[in-house]
């Protein structure tokens, strides 16, 4: 039971929105293959720019590889629809405040609980459970859009986390997290792989981080082969 | 090319035409197809811009993907017209649909030039430099606000909301969701980005002036008085 990747390989310069079409093909992600097994933590790291983003969002289909695949547990995500792949594959983006879209705090853990067609008593039970965990009940009834960055982040770690995905993938998941609150989301992570056998993969910058609660690491440059 | 310093990609044709010609001729098309609801009169404009296109050596298949989109629209707007109209509106939602496709191509044109080269071009025709600049901020908006709503679908549809399957009524509900969440964010990035541009010395000059002066050459000056002119022919040619 894995994530698999393989020959993955992604240009933006085919990417219809560019306008201009003076524009060599540089690939964002280049005959990238790597595997991440369920129960573990895999740390992606790399430099800026070197495709770790992008990665992130082939993975979970929103965009399209140009050559290779993308394999949940051996079968092609190609041709699978977002609302399903994302019931099995939860993405916690690089920018919090570009995947938040409620009016409250509390419609918001409640979105995808709801869309997985939970019965109320679970949802109540989840929501109070992530939003205690990520320190956030007393913003129940508040608009996501006034939260700070940091409040922002553990929202969507917390809404996405309360889906209980099977694979957890998580862009730069710590970037605006203080000491304390970086600590609580890694022993979440580590009690996620070993309890729920959560395949999570972490794409991260931050060493002291990845050291701590990753399994494996594996190391992307810029447009390269993993 | 226009102006020394320029850096255009593509030179000749659309492309090296001063900016001006082409502002007239977004004005002068859409005031023209507004003010007649003449269907040659206005198949005639149309001809005349898409005759601009092929000649001023625009590519075809760049512009069409550019304004794909947008013929969508105007093509399903056309068929839910003459459904709730009948045969009476057919007549009317052509016009509509016609008048729209000027607009749209009359815009396609303007897209063959640098946004820079119309922002000096408001400015020399004395435009305030904040207004014209609000005018561009304007035109950069409609990306933002589609880059938005991409976004916002995507995310939706990962947190299990699955569009396809859902009926009429839940569809409908479900996309003016999506409605919120699009404009708060275009507006909060507009926002920010306005204070940015203060910060950073914005209006600090008000007299402003530019490296880069446009000049109209003799083919500029000629199309510009142009467009107008074969626009009004057209209606005393068709409209009697
Ligand atoms: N929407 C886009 N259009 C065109 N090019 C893009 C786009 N997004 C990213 N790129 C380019 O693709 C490459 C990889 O970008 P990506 O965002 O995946 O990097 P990253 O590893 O996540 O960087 P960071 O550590 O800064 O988050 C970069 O060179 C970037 O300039
Ligand atoms: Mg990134």
């Amino acid at each position: 039971m894995a994530l698999e990747v393989k020959n993955l390989t992604f240009s933006y310069a085919r990417n219809p929105s560019r306008k201009r079409r003076d524009f060599s093909p540089v690939f964002a992600v280049n005959d990238f293959s790597a595997v991440f097994e369920r129960g573990k933590i895999t740390a992606v790291m790399g430099p800026n720019g070197c495709g770790k983003t992008t990665l992130s969002k082939l993975l979970v289909g929103i965009l399209k590889p140009l050559r290779g695949g993308v394999f949940l547990d051996g079968e092609n995500l190609s041709g699978r629809r977002l609302a399903e792949i994302g019931k099995q594959i939860g993405l916690v983006a690089q920018q919090p405040d570009r995947q938040l879209f409620c009016t409250s705090v509390s419609d918001e853990m409640e979105f995808g609980l709801k869309c997985l067609e939970l019965d109320s008593a679970e949802i109540e039970a989840r929501k109070a459970r992530y939003l205690e965990y990520f320190d956030l009940e007393r913003y129940a009834e508040t608009f996501p859009f006034e939260l700070s960055t940091g409040e922002k982040q553990r929202l969507v770690i917390a809404a996405v986390i309360a889906m209980k995905p099977a694979y957890l993938i998580l862009d730069e998941p710590t970037s605006a997290l203080d000491r304390g609150r970086k600590a609580a989301l890694g022993a979440l992570l580590r009690g996620l792989a070993s309890d729920e056998h959560t395949g999570v993969v972490l794409f991260s910058h931050d060493e002291s981080f990845t050291a701590r609660y990753a399994d494996g690491v594996i190391k992307m440059e810029e447009g390269q082969t993993g | 090319m226009t102006g020394g310093a320029s850096n255009h990609v593509k030179s000749g044709g659309l492309r090296s035409i001063d900016p001006r010609p082409k502002l007239m001729l977004m004005v002068s098309a859409s005031t023209a197809c507004m003010l007649t609801g003449n269907i040659p009169h206005i198949a005639g404009i149309l001809c005349v811009l898409i005759l601009t296109l092929v000649v001023g050596g625009a590519d075809m298949l760049v512009v069409l993907g550019r304004i794909r989109a947008l013929l969508l629209l105007i093509a399903a707007l056309f068929v839910i017209q003459t459904i709730f109209a009948g045969m009476d509106g057919l007549l009317l939602a052509a016009v509509l649909s016609l008048r729209l496709l000027v607009v749209v191509l009359a815009a396609a044109i303007l897209l063959e030039g640098e946004i820079r080269d119309y922002l000096l071009a408001l400015v020399q025709m004395k435009l305030p430099y904040e207004l014209a600049f609000a005018v561009i901020v304007g035109l950069h908006f409609l990306p933002i606000l589609r880059d938005e709503a991409v976004n916002i679908y995507c995310y939706m549809q990962l947190r299990g909301k699955d569009f396809k399957k859902l009926g009429i009524a839940k569809k409908l509900r479900a996309y003016s969701g999506l409605c919120l969440p699009i404009l708060a964010g275009a507006l909060r990035r507009a926002y920010e980005t306005s204070i940015a541009m203060d910060l950073r010395g914005f209006r600090a000059m008000p007299g402003r002036t530019s490296m880069r002066r446009l000049s109209m050459r003799g083919t500029d000056v000629i199309l510009t008085i142009f467009y107008p002119v074969i626009f009004i022919a057209l209606g005393f040619i068709f409209v009697r």
